[in-house]
């Protein structure tokens, strides 16, 4: 079995800011700026297994600064996102061995994310507004009682999925489980867990995504997550991005 | 307020091997080696202060590097020394500003071949299949405020882009006989060429030669666009060509070959327009040299690339209208001999013009790589193939390799190099 790692220094709205709430969900109040370190673990059809880490700060402005730690060779290596709600997100990508930023065209929603089984549009924020919510049932999960909310995209919004339902945990109320369906099947399952406040906000520091067509599961592990930090603007710059920026 | 530098006092270090073997179709030798280490240190000063190392250090097997001496500061030889820095800079953020001061890179454009607004930066064509770009000492401030992004760059010292060396492999023209007219009636049916070297007079670094380059850009969701402009010296050598007195005896013309470095300035833009998975981007050039002693011309290319997660997908074409179109390195030979005062210019950029080329490939960190890039001149049917894979066997080592296809008629720029089919072999370790 081998075992690589991939580590990211990232902005990642969906693992840091979303993931309170919900995947792809609108950001809690007060998380303006978040960072943390988030360690992804793949396991994929032939049981072979890859890490990534990733450490980062975040903004509800729906700006993103990845960068990889490791391997080695890809260390600085950079994708910086500005999201524009209903327009196209803008992104650049940035490779240290060049000293080159370069523009890329718009990515494919539901193209995998660096390898893993989270997509792109899972990685990226929506806004609450991009979507119609309607109560179903509540059920257990766990143990506990959960609402479960379904949300429709609007006709306007661009999704993979025609249906996202989310699980609510009641006590504390947050997102403990995501389903994104496509054409009436299950496409993936997010599945949160580990929960604990930081800084006054419900975080849970584990997702697992399953793939109901890629078998496997890549599972998300949040640490060392902060709150309203006061980031500049200037961070989600393309020429921030010729240097690594570790977490305050 | 947090700083956009890693936290003072820390340190950041990576380190990167790579053992390289080239093994040709023909030639002398057939075997060639390269080990390279290239460590890239980032070390920050204060919250706001960034200092950045990052020298390369070589060794081969077959005498390419200049092994006289370990550095050479101002890259001026005809030999690359063994050490280099790709970086040797402090770096200040000052909010929207950047200043970064010292030996650094300077990479403008946005097209995949060739760089028309990229001209600050020399680079080393001793493989000419692998380039090397030569950071100069530099003074580079970059703002970006909302949608506009401005840059300035100021380089004191000038040096040349290197060429392959003549006799080499890579040698883009041999010295060639010309024919004597006047044979049988008089003289030997043809004449030899020897070339003989003047020392090249490099432009003085003085406040007169500084060169400098800006850069005005805007960004939007559907692309974006640039417009520059550089003043100061062509990278690429041009060479005047002075015969001297034939010596019947022997059958030889000597011509003695000089080095110029004309004053230059270049007017660019650039820019790129999305189209769904697409992106069309667009570069030009006009280049204009102010002494009156070259023509202008203007370098232009327009790519198209497609992306899907990891696989990329770029097609696009390069050419040049104006002077550059005599493409030669203003080598002497063929019919008729050159006249005094000849003159070409060296760069390897206007020398396969006019190209269309194709880029597919697939790159995923910790994942295989693979990619095949083919350039085609469209003029002389020449054509260069390359073909490379990797695979990362563990976490601090890529295995790969690589297929380098080369072909046309002789004469024609990829042409001259069709006995240098080669195997690349690649072991890199970073960490």
């Amino acid at each position: 079995m081998r075992r690589t790692s991939l580590a990211i220094v990232g902005l990642f709205w969906w693992a840091l800011a979303a993931a309170p709430l919900a995947l792809g969900g609108p950001a809690p109040a007060g998380a303006e700026r978040l960072a943390g370190r988030r360690l992804m673990e793949m396991l994929d059809e032939h049981q072979r297994t890859a890490d990534q880490y990733a450490e980062g700060l975040v903004s509800v402005e729906a700006k993103g600064l990845v960068q990889f730690l490791e391997p080695a060779e890809v260390r600085g290596v950079g994708l910086l996102t500005i999201g524009h709600g209903e327009r196209p997100d803008e992104q650049w990508f940035y490779t240290p061995a060049i000293d080159r930023h370069r523009r890329i065209a718009r990515v494919e929603k539901s193209t995998r994310f660096l390898g893993t089984h989270f997509t792109y549009e899972d990685m990226q924020p929506r806004d609450i507004d991009d979507q119609e919510y309607r109560r179903l049932d509540d059920a257990e999960l766990d143990g506990a009682v959960c609402y479960r909310i379904e949300a429709r995209p609007r006709p306007k919004t661009e999704s993979q999925y025609s249906r996202m339902v989310y699980w609510v945990a009641r006590e504390p109320l947050v997102i403990v489980r995501s389903e994104g369906w496509v054409d009436g099947k299950l496409r993936r399952t997010f599945h949160g867990s580990e929960v604990r406040a930081v800084d006054g906000i419900v975080t849970p520091h584990r997702w697992v995504v399953e793939d109901t067509l890629r078998k496997g599961r890549t599972t998300l592990t949040l640490r060392n997550v902060r709150h309203r930090l006061g980031l500049g603007e200037e961070l989600f710059a393309r020429e921030a991005m010729r240097v690594l920026h570790a977490p305050p | 307020m947090i700083g956009l530098c890693p936290p003072a006092g820390a340190t950041d270090t990576v380190v990167a091997i790579d053992l390289v073997g080239d093994v040709f179709s023909h030639g002398d030798p057939s075997a060639q080696g390269w080990l390279r280490v290239a460590p890239r240190m980032t070390r920050s000063l204060s919250p706001r202060v960034v200092l950045m190392v990052a020298p390369v250090l070589e060794a081969e097997t077959h005498g390419d590097l200049d092994r006289s001496r370990l550095y050479d500061d101002d890259d001026r030889a005809l030999s690359r020394a063994p050490l280099r820095f790709d970086r040797l800079s402090v770096r200040f953020d000052l909010g929207a500003v950047k200043l970064e001061v010292g030996k650094q890179p300077l990479t403008w454009g946005r097209t995949d071949a060739i760089n028309p607004t990229d001209n600050l930066t020399p680079r080393d064509w001793t493989d000419p299949l692998r380039e090397v770009r030569l950071s100069p000492w530099a003074v580079r401030v970059n703002v970006e405020r909302r949608r506009w992004e401005g840059e300035l760059a100021l380089v004191p010292r000038y040096a040349p882009s290197r060429l392959p060396a003549f006799g080499d492999r890579w040698a883009l023209v041999e010295p060639q006989p010309f024919p004597i007219p006047a044979f049988p009636l008089a003289g030997p049916p043809e004449l030899e060429t020897r070339l003989d070297f003047a020392d090249p007079r490099f432009p003085s670094t003085t406040l007169d030669n500084l060169q400098a380059g800006a850069r005005l850009g805007r960004r939007g969701v559907r692309g974006e666009w640039a417009l520059s402009y550089y003043r100061g010296f062509d990278d690429a050598p041009h060479f005047d060509l002075f015969p001297g007195a034939l010596d019947p005896a022997m059958a030889t013309l000597p011509v003695t070959v000089r080095p110029r470095f004309p004053r230059l300035e270049v007017a660019g833009a650039d820019g790129v327009l999305l189209a769904g998975a697409w992106a069309l981007r667009c570069e030009a050039g006009h280049f204009r040299f102010p002494e009156g002693l070259d023509e202008d011309f203007v370098l232009y290319e327009l790519d198209a690339e497609w992306t899907r997660g990891s696989l990329r997908f770029v097609a696009g074409y390069a050419d040049v209208s104006g002077a550059g179109e005599l493409g030669a390195l203003g080598v002497p030979g063929g019919d008729p001999p050159p006249a005094e005062g000849t003159s070409g210019a060296a760069s390897l950029d206007l020398a396969f013009l006019p190209v269309a080329f194709l880029h597919l490939g697939r790159s995923l960190p910790t994942e295989w790589e693979a990619s095949l890039e083919i350039l085609i001149g469209t003029e002389d049917h020449d054509s260069l193939v390359q073909i490379s894979g990797s695979w990362p066997v563990i976490d601090s080592l890529r295995l790969g390799g690589e297929i380098d296809l080369v072909s046309g008629p002789a004469g024609s720029f990829f042409g001259s190099w069709r006995d240098n089919d080669r195997l690349r072999l690649l072991a890199k370790f970073s960490f």
